[in-house]
C-alpha cells in the first residue's frame, strides 16, 4: 500500500514533502496572488471592467432611476395641463364669435383674451344678444371706468364664464354662456322641431297668427320696428305662420318670442325677439288691455 | 503526533478546497448578480439634475425649495469640508478601488462574531451606490450588490467625478442635499465659503442627519463636529493648535431657515395642498414655482408674538420649560378683501409640535359666537344697537319641550340694556335670548354663509355657543363682516407656473355678497365698541388705536380662550389651550383670555405698522344716533352711559324688542 507525503507519520517526511518544489511554486503564486490583489487591487478592478461592460444591457431600476421616472411623469403631467392650455388659448385666438369661443375651450380649460378681441366678438352679436350676454352701457362702465386689465375664460360643465379681472385678478364682473345661451346664439339653433305646446315657456302664450300680426299692424311704426328685432329669420319660405308664442319671462330688456310654422319639412317654432317695452304695448292690444 | 499531522493536512485542504469553492461561489454570484444590477448613468453628474420646486411668498421672498439639488464642481467647495468629510467618512478613498479591504475585514469580523450586528465599512463609493439605487434596509445581498457597483463606479469614473457626485448628493438633513444646498441652509453661505468649523460640522451630519440636526441637538452636533477634527488631525489635515482654535469656535447657524424649511405650519399646509391638487410627483419633482399668498413680514410678527406671549402665559401659569403638557396657540391672519392667508401660526414652534392647530383644531368658540347671533336677530326681527333688553337669569325656551336657564357667565351686569351694550360686555342671558327668538337653524345659516364650514350642533342654544370651529374658520368668516358682508374662501395659491413659467394655476379673487351690508355694519360698530370699551379693551390700552373691532370668547369651562378681531383689511384670530382640553389655570395675570388678546394687538401693530389707518366704510342708508345705554332713548338729564348706535332707515328709538 503506497503511503502518501502528507500521510507520513514522521516529520521530516511530511516537511520534505510539503517542501517540495510543486508546493513551493504554489504557495509563492498563491502569496503573489494574494499580495498584488491586497497592492494592486485587480480583482476589484476586473469585476468592475466586467460590470461596465454589461452596463448598457441592465435595467434602468433604483432609486436614481426611480427619481427620474417620476421626474418625467411629473413634467408629462404638467405638458398636458400646459398643452390644454395652449390648445384653448389657440382656439380663443381663433375665435370670431362666441360660439365658436364656448365651443373651443372644454371644461377644466381656461385662457386669457384681450380686450380688442372680447369687443370683437360682442360686436358681432346681434343687438338683442349682446345686451343679454351683458349690457353695452355696464361694458363701456367696465371697458372705461375700471381698471380691468384682463378677461379670463374658464370652461365649464355648464358653458363658458368669462371674467372681467384687475391686475390683482380681482373679479370685477362675471358673466355665464350657458350651453343654452351659446345654442341661441348659433343661428341652427333658432329654428326648433315641433310646435309651440312642446316648449313649456310659452304655456298659455300662444296666440293665433292672424290676431298677432293685426294687433302687430295697430302699433306706431316706431314700435313696430322695435316688436321683432330679426325679422328675416321669418322671411325664408318655410310654410305657413300658424300662432306666435310670447315668452312670458319678462325681466330682460329683450323678450323671446316663437313663430309655429307648419310647412312641407314638417312643423316647426323660429324663435326671434323684441324689445320689452314694444312686446308689451303689443300684448296690451292682444289681451285686450290697451289704454 | 500521527494524527496531528494528519489533522493539519486534513485542515489544510479541507481550507484549500472551501477556498475554491467560495472563489466559484463568488464568481457565480458576480455574473449572476450582474444581470440584477442596475444601470449607471452617464455622465454620473446627470443623477443630481432634478428639476426644483421653489415656493414663494406674496413679497416676493423665496420660502423653499423642494426636490432641489444643486450641484457644484469641487473647485467651487470648501477645501476645508472636503478634507473633513474624507477625514470622517473614508481616508483612504484616493487609493482603494470602491473597496477599503482592512475596513471590510474588520466589518466580516464583527458581523460574524456579533450576530444580528451588521457592522458598516462603506466607502465613499459604496455609499454613493446605496445612496443612488437602493433602499436603506441592510441586508447582505443589498451590501454585496452596493460592493459591486461600487466597482463599477470606480472602473468607469475618475475619484473627481465619484467625488463630485457623493458631495452633491449626501442628505445634510432639514432637507438639504447635497452641500452646496446644505451651506445656504445652515449657514445662509454657498458651499465655497465654509470656515473650517462650519465645514466640520456639516462633514459630521451625513452620518446621521436628524440625530445631529443643529437646529434640534446643537450641543451633539457640537460633539459630532469634535469627531470629525480629531479625525481631520489624525489624517494630517490639522494641527493640533489649529483643531483646538477650531473646537472654541461656536458656529452661528442662518436663523431664517427655521420657520422657512419644509414643515413650518403654513408650508406644511400648502404643500398638502398642492400634492392634492397635482400629486406628489409634480411637487416634488416637476419643477413648477408656485406663488403664495404669506406675507413674509407678517409671518415673522405673527413668530414673535406668539413666542412672546406664550412665554409670559407659562410664566404666569407657572410651567417649567420641560413640563407637559403645555398649552398650545394658534393665530390666523387672512386679509378681508380677498380671503388670502397671510401670517399662519399652527403652534407656539413647529419643531415641538407639527400638529396645526390653525387649520384643524376644532375648539369651542363660546362667545366668539355672538356675532352671527346678534346678526341673525338683527336681520330677522329689525332690532338694532338701541334696542332694550333685560339681562337677568331666565329660562328660555328653546323649542318644544326644550328649556334653557340662562346666565351670565362673565360677571356681566343684570339689568335693562341696549343691545350694543350687550355685545360690548358679551351678556350671555340677553344673547340666549335673542338665540331663542330668532331661532337656532337661522344662526346656523348666518354662520355658514359667512364661512363657518365646521359641523354645528343644533340641539339648543348652548349646542350653538359651544360650537367647535377651527382659527382658520374664525378669521375667514370674521373677515366677512370686515368686509360689508362680502364672503371670500381663505386661500393659500395665488399662482402655479411650471419650469418654463407657463402658468397652469391663478387664484380668482370672488367675493360673495353673503350679508346685508347696512346690518354688517351695525354688527361691526357693536364689535368695534367690544374693542373700545368691552371685553378686548386691552387692545386700546396696549396702545393700537386704528378702527378695529371684534370679539373675545372663551369656552364654558376655561379650556379655551379666543380672540378674534379684524381692521377693515385684515381679519386675524388667536386661540389658546391645551391639545387635550383642560381649564387654563392662571394665578395671575395675564390669563389666556388676555393673553389672547395682547397676541392679537401685538401681531396687528407690527403686521400692519406700514399700512395706512383706514376706517370701516359705512353704508348710505346708515345714520347715527345717540341713545341712553339703559333705555335706548335719546339721553336725557340722568344719563350716565351713552352709545351711539347705526340705524337702518325706518328702524325706530326707545323700542324693547318686539
Amino acid at each position: 500500500m503506497m503511503t502518501h507525503w502528507h500521510e507520513s507519520t514522521h516529520i521530516e517526511r511530511w516537511f520534505r514533502g510539503m517542501l517540495s518544489p510543486l508546493h513551493l511554486l504554489m504557495v509563492v503564486i498563491l502569496v503573489i496572488t494574494g499580495v498584488s490583489e491586497w497592492q494592486m487591487s485587480w480583482c476589484e478592478h476586473l469585476v468592475g471592467a466586467y460590470l461596465a461592460s454589461s452596463n448598457d444591457k441592465r435595467p434602468e431600476i433604483g432609486t436614481v432611476w426611480e427619481t427620474e421616472d417620476r421626474t418625467t411623469t411629473a413634467q408629462s403631467y404638467l405638458k398636458t395641463i400646459t398643452d390644454s392650455r395652449k390648445e384653448a388659448t389657440r382656439y380663443a385666438k381663433e375665435a370670431s364669435s362666441f360660439i365658436q369661443l364656448a365651443s373651443g375651450i372644454l371644461p377644466g380649460q381656461w385662457t386669457h383674451i384681450s380686450r380688442t378681441h372680447f369687443k370683437q366678438l360682442y360686436l358681432a352679436l346681434p343687438e338683442p344678444t349682446a345686451a343679454e350676454l351683458i349690457p353695452p352701457l355696464e361694458l363701456v362702465w367696465l371697458f372705461n371706468g375700471t381698471d380691468m386689465n384682463k378677461i379670463f375664460c374658464e370652461g365649464k360643465s355648464h358653458g363658458l364664464d368669462i371674467y372681467f379681472l384687475t391686475p390683482e385678478n380681482r373679479v370685477i364682473r362675471q358673466i355665464s354662456l350657458s350651453r343654452a345661451t351659446v345654442a341661441e346664439l348659433d343661428q341652427d339653433n333658432t329654428v326648433f322641431k315641433g310646435t309651440l305646446e312642446d316648449i313649456h315657456d310659452f304655456a298659455g302664450t300662444a296666440y293665433p297668427a292672424n290676431q298677432f300680426f293685426k294687433a302687430t299692424l295697430t302699433l306706431p311704426p316706431e314700435t313696430l320696428s322695435e316688436l321683432i328685432i330679426r325679422p328675416e329669420r321669418l322671411l325664408p319660405d318655410r310654410g305657413k305662420i300658424s300662432r306666435v308664442g310670447i315668452w312670458p319671462d319678462q325681466t330682460s330688456a329683450y323678450v323671446q318670442m316663437g313663430f309655429e310654422v307648419h310647412g312641407p319639412r314638417g312643423n316647426m317654432v323660429i324663435f326671434t325677439k323684441g324689445r320689452n317695452w314694444a312686446v308689451k304695448q303689443l300684448i296690451q292690444r292682444l289681451t285686450g288691455r290697451a289704454q | 503526533m500521527a494524527r496531528l499531522i494528519k489533522w493539519i493536512s486534513t485542515l489544510f485542504y479541507m481550507g484549500l478546497t472551501a477556498g475554491g469553492c467560495a472563489m466559484l461561489l463568488l464568481f457565480f454570484f458576480i455574473f449572476y448578480g450582474a444581470e440584477q444590477l442596475p444601470r449607471l448613468p452617464h455622465p454620473l453628474a446627470r443623477i443630481i439634475e432634478t428639476p426644483k420646486t421653489q415656493i414663494y411668498a406674496a413679497t416676493g421672498e423665496k420660502l423653499i425649495t423642494l426636490g432641489k439639488k444643486e450641484p457644484v464642481p469641487l473647485s467651487r467647495i470648501s477645501p476645508h469640508f472636503i478634507n473633513a468629510i474624507l477625514a470622517v467618512e473614508d481616508h483612504r478613498f484616493m487609493e482603494h478601488s470602491g473597496l477599503s479591504k482592512l475596513r471590510t475585514l474588520k466589518a466580516l469580523y464583527i458581523t460574524l462574531v456579533q450576530p444580528g450586528r451588521i457592522q458598516g465599512a462603506s466607502t465613499i463609493t459604496q455609499q454613493l451606490a446605496k445612496n443612488l439605487f437602493f433602499s436603506f434596509k441592510q441586508t447582505y445581498l443589498r451590501k454585496f450588490k452596493e460592493l459591486l457597483l461600487a466597482l463599477q463606479i470606480e472602473h468607469t469614473f475618475s475619484k473627481e467625478e465619484i467625488l463630485h457626485a457623493y458631495v452633491n448628493q449626501i442628505a445634510f438633513g432639514a432637507g438639504a442635499q447635497g452641500v452646496e444646498r446644505a451651506a445656504r441652509v445652515f449657514f445662509g453661505k454657498p458651499a465655497a465659503d465654509l470656515t473650517l468649523g462650519e465645514a466640520a460640522l456639516l462633514a459630521g451630519l451625513p452620518q446621521s442627519p436628524s440625530r445631529y440636526n443643529p437646529y434640534r441637538h446643537y450641543d451633539r452636533a457640537l460633539k459630532r463636529r469634535e469627531v470629525v477634527i480629531h479625525r481631520m488631525v489624525a489624517m494630517g489635515y490639522l494641527t493640533r493648535e489649529k483643531a483646538d482654535q477650531v473646537l472654541q469656535e461656536k458656529p452661528t447657524l442662518a436663523a431664517r431657515h427655521a420657520d422657512a424649511r419644509t414643515g413650518s405650519y403654513f408650508l406644511d399646509t400648502l404643500i398638502t395642498q398642492l400634492i392634492q391638487e397635482y400629486g406628489k410627483d409634480v411637487v416634488f419633482h416637476g419643477g413648477i414655482r408656485v406663488t403664495t399668498t404669506l406675507n413674509t413680514a407678517m409671518q415673522r410678527a405673527a413668530r414673535t408674538t406668539v413666542k412672546k406671549g406664550m412665554d409670559e402665559l407659562d410664566i404666569s401659569l407657572g410651567i417649567n420649560k420641560n413640563e407637559k403638557p403645555i398649552p398650545q396657540v394658534a393665530l390666523v391672519a387672512i386679509d378681508t378683501g380677498s380671503g388670502a392667508v397671510k401670517a399662519l401660526m399652527g403652534g407656539r414652534n413647529y419643531y415641538g409640535s407639527e400638529f396645526n392647530r390653525a387649520i384643524s383644531s376644532k375648539r369651542r368658540v363660546g362667545s366668539g359666537f355672538m356675532p352671527f347671533i346678534y346678526y341673525a336677530a338683527m336681520k330677522q326681527q329689525n332690532v338694532h344697537g338701541g334696542t332694550v333688553m333685560t339681562s337677568q337669569r331666565i329660562t328660555v325656551p328653546i323649542k318644544e319641550g326644550q328649556i334653557l336657564s340662562s346666565e351670565n357667565r362673565t360677571g356681566a351686569p343684570h339689568g335693562n340694556m341696549i343691545l350694543k351694550q350687550a355685545l360690548t360686555l358679551s351678556v350671555d342671558t340677553v344673547t340666549d335670548q335673542l338665540m331663542a327668538k330668532t331661532g337656532v337653524k337661522n344662526v346656523m345659516d348666518i354662520a355658514r354663509i359667512c364661512g363657518i364650514s365646521s359641523p354645528l350642533e343644533s340641539a339648543d342654544s348652548r349646542g350653538m355657543i359651544a360650537a367647535q370651529v377651527t382659527p382658520k374658520e374664525m378669521a375667514a368668516s370674521y373677515a366677512t363682516f370686515a368686509s360689508g358682508g362680502v364672503h371670500h374662501d381663505p386661500f393659500f395659491i395665488w399662482r402655479v407656473e411650471d419650469a418654463q413659467g407657463h402658468v397652469i394655476y391663478e387664484h380668482l379673487v370672488q367675493g360673495k355678497k353673503v350679508l346685508d351690508a347696512a346690518t354688517t355694519f351695525q354688527v361691526v360698530d357693536m364689535m368695534q365698541s367690544v374693542v373700545d370699551n368691552g371685553t378686548a379693551k386691552k387692545v386700546r390700552q396696549e396702545g393700537f388705536s386704528r378702527p378695529a373691532a371684534g370679539k373675545t370668547g372663551t369656552d364654558p369651562h376655561g379650556c379655551d380662550a379666543w380672540f378674534t378681531g379684524f381692521t377693515p383689511g385684515l381679519s386675524t384670530s388667536v386661540w389658546i389651550g391645551y391639545d387635550t382640553p383642560q381649564k387654563i389655570n392662571a394665578p395671575s395675570k395675564p390669563t389666556a383670555d388676555t393673553m389672547a388678546v395682547s397676541m392679537w394687538t401685538a401681531f396687528m401693530s407690527e403686521a400692519l405698522k406700514d399700512d395706512p389707518a383706514r376706517p370701516f366704510s359705512i353704508p348710505d342708508t346708515i345714520s347715527f344716533k345717540t341713545v341712553d345705554a339703559r333705555t335706548g332713548c335719546p339721553p336725557g338729564t340722568g344719563s350716565t352711559s351713552t352709545f351711539t348706535i347705526p340705524l337702518k332707515p325706518g328702524q325706530p328709538l326707545c323700542g324693547d324688542i318686539p
